[in-house]
């Protein structure tokens, strides 16, 4: 009887026990729900948003109600227009077309840089090095009007040159690059080099290999920063031949009026192609931002 | 070896003719910076002129914000590129003393220049020399949503027969939208608006609440508020406005590029705002409106001051065609036909005399511009007219945005008047 008594208080403990586990466990899925909804909420919106009228939009936003949000009629006008009138697929290309041509050889002289500044002992290293870091903390646009000077005298304006070549060289990913670089052990590169390799093979076969993490991150940021890019490909780009995103979103913006559900509609689309991107390589992004923030 | 001279002498002359015949044939190519919205009828303008003149004129566009800042950059730093641009007027004397803009002085003679408002001639010229012309105006009306002040029981005729000679005043508008919100919205819960600015806190259309109370734009020398802002005129201006924010019939929060849509969604009573508005009425198919001369404010019926001011087109001083290029803003801004067709094409405000006359008589001219144009010749009051227009602008949307925010207005004031006096420092030294 006693026994019985014993296991039945024991089940009904393990009974609580397993019903505040599952409480917390709720708890914690609904705190995480509530977080992702909140998060998610301007990307809703502006998703909802892009498939209504402007008209519609103002006109549902008070009092709150379920067409606040959702659309009383769903039309894919404002995508239609972005699409075809404002030439959003041109505009897209042109942008992956800078992309791709600056992704590798950013990477490759930025990390090469990096490689020198790591490996190298030269005098003045530490001052050079200074320099570079310095010139990624100071504001784009306060370098924008002598920068422009220069790619006009080079000819460039109103070419892909003068959107791909300016961005190549950067301090940041010096930095990062730099900064993995450190990590690498330094027994590696000597034991490589007593086996003969050169210092070519050194970068080509030993640094880039296992590396892999700080390039794609390197690789997203250049993708990231030149997706966003905005006041320098708009002094350079004259033509719409050659204009990029954000550029050809602008125009959405006019003296007296906006076209908003246009404009949500062309941020939209022009958020899908960089999350698509991101989603997958999100790991290494984050493996390559955290390197060489803890030494051990 | 006479053959000889005699065949390099034919090749000779067969060179000259063919490169003098290629000289002749070489077409001038003009570049203009203008805004995208204005790319249709632009582009049937410049292939009216190409077929008239046989110059070509190539559209560089960008959105009305991005015009601005690349004119900034590339017109600043010298740029060949470009031979033409379009300017916002109060802008002129900012780039003229700059040395951005190519003196047009000696392509205009007087009778040119007779045709065009004297405001918007005045307000290109700088230090006695003429920078642009004008290739449009504004000037401002006060729209209404007819069936909303229907629904509310306001009988529209006060309204509707409002005349420049009879104006509703401010004090009136205020009244019958207070009393029409307190039937459509008595808890705001649905977010009506009584009435309200198109571009609520910017200088261009909020100062005409001063302006039409005797107020000044800025001083004589163009640098100072002192004496501008700290008058009966502002004061008076600013505290009224505050009060109608504080008790719900103008908006607080709205921006500029949002409020003519609460106007479509029928979420707004009275809206001033431009004369080109019915445009965008149109293609937002919302019918249920009217409009009506700017009011005044009661004892200030002789003071209207409506805003004025447009595009205007300027040469660059760095452009390599400068004579091409002054000949096409000429006739861009100075001939008959281009200006007819201009407006035919996008219905904003001519200054053209000839035709302003004869839209004011044509009985088909709609009511909106009818108000346009006789604003634009009897009440029109320039913006400031400063080479520090930028760090006036700044200063005085401040000065709008905190009263609407319910800022002290005698602080806000003050502070106005030292930041502009710092901020033009630059320009006195």
């Amino acid at each position: 009887m006693k026994t019985a008594n014993l296991s039945a208080s024991a089940a009904r403990l393990h009974r609580k026990a397993m019903r505040k586990k599952y409480l917390v466990r709720a708890l914690h899925y609904f705190v995480m729900l509530l977080v992702a909804l909140i998060t998610m909420f301007p990307l809703l919106w502006s998703f909802f948003a892009s498939m209504r009228s402007d008209v519609e939009l103002y006109k549902y936003a008070l009092p709150f109600s379920w067409h606040t949000i959702f659309p009383v009629e769903y039309t894919f006008e404002s995508y239609r227009v972005v699409l075809t009138e404002l030439g959003f697929p041109r505009a897209a290309f042109n942008t992956l077309l800078v992309i791709a041509i600056q992704i590798p050889f950013a990477c490759l002289i930025n990390s090469i840089a990096a490689f020198a500044f790591t490996t190298f002992d030269f005098k003045g290293k530490n001052a050079l090095f200074a320099f570079f870091v310095v010139s990624f903390m100071i504001p784009g646009e306060a370098v924008t009007m002598p920068l422009y000077q220069m790619v006009n005298k080079f000819g460039w304006v109103d070419t892909r040159w003068a959107l791909i070549v300016p961005g190549i060289a950067s301090g940041l990913q010096l930095f990062l690059f730099r900064q993995f670089f450190a990590d690498v052990p330094s027994a590696l590169i000597e034991s490589a080099r007593i086996d003969g390799a050169s210092w070519t093979q050194v970068f080509f076969k030993i640094m880039v290999p296992m590396c892999v993490p700080i390039y794609i991150t390197a690789a997203l940021m250049i993708f990231m920063g030149e997706w966003n890019s905005y006041m320098w490909p708009l002094l350079v780009a004259r033509r719409e031949k050659i204009r990029t995103v954000q550029i050809m979103l602008a125009v959405v913006k006019m003296e007296h009026i906006t076209l908003w559900s246009c404009m949500y509609a062309g941020a939209v689309l022009s958020v899908l192609i960089p999350v698509a991107l991101f989603l997958p390589l999100q790991k290494y992004y984050v493996e390559g931002i955290t390197a060489g923030a803890v030494k051990g | 070896m006479k053959k000889l001279l005699s065949l390099a002498l034919v090749v000779m002359m067969l060179f000259g003719a063919v490169s003098f015949a290629s000289a002749e044939k070489e077409e001038v190519t003009l570049v203009i910076i203008s805004q995208a919205a204005w790319n249709d009828q632009m582009t049937e303008m410049v292939d009216l002129y190409y077929q008239e003149t046989g110059v070509r004129v190539v559209l560089e566009n960008y959105s009305f914000n991005d015009m601005l800042n690349t004119i900034e950059v590339k017109i600043g730093t010298g740029s060949e590129d470009y031979d033409i641009l379009m300017v916002d007027i109060p802008l002129v004397s900012s780039y003229a003393r700059r040395g951005m803009l190519a003196d047009l002085t000696p392509y205009f003679t007087e009778e040119d220049l007779a045709m065009l408002p004297s405001a918007a001639v005045t307000a290109s010229t700088y230090e006695g020399k003429l920078y642009a012309s004008p290739i449009c105006n504004s000037s401002q009306v006060m729209y209404f949503n007819t069936m909303l002040l229907e629904q509310a029981g306001v009988d529209l005729s006060e309204l509707q027969n409002a005349t420049a000679d009879n104006r509703v005043t401010w004090e009136r508008v205020a009244e019958i939208a207070e009393n029409a919100l307190q039937v459509l919205d008595p808890d705001h819960s649905l977010g009506i608006i009584g009435m309200d600015f198109q571009q609520v806190d910017r200088v261009y259309q909020m100062n005409q609440l001063p302006n039409s109370l005797g107020g000044l734009q800025v001083d004589e020398t163009g640098f100072s508020l002192d004496g501008v802002l700290n008058t009966d005129a502002w004061k008076t201006a600013l505290t009224w406005y505050q009060d109608m924010v504080k008790k719900g019939i103008c908006s607080r929060g709205i921006t500029a590029s949002e409020l003519p849509n609460y106007f479509y969604s029928d979420k707004l009573l009275f809206m001033i705002a431009t004369n080109e508005m019915p445009a965008n009425f149109v293609k937002k198919e919302m019918d249920h409106w009217d409009c009506m001369p700017s009011p005044c404010f009661e004892g200030y019926e002789d003071k209207v001051a409506t805003p004025t001011g447009s595009w205007h087109l300027g040469v660059s001083a760095y452009s390599k065609h400068e004579d091409e290029a002054a000949a096409f803003v000429k006739w861009m801004t100075c001939t008959e036909e281009a200006t007819e067709k201009f407006y035919e094409l996008r219905g904003m405000l001519p200054v053209y005399a000839t035709l302003l006359e004869k839209l004011a008589a044509d009985e088909n001219t709609p009511k909106n511009m009818k108000i346009a144009i006789s604003e634009s010749q009897n009440t029109a009051y320039p913006r400031a007219l400063t080479p520090a227009f930028n760090e006036y602008s700044s200063v005085i949307n401040a000065v709008w945005s905190d009263t609407r925010n319910g800022e002290d207005v005698d602080e806000t004031i003050e502070w106005a008047i030292e930041e502009f006096e710092a901020q033009t420092l630059k320009y006195k030294n």
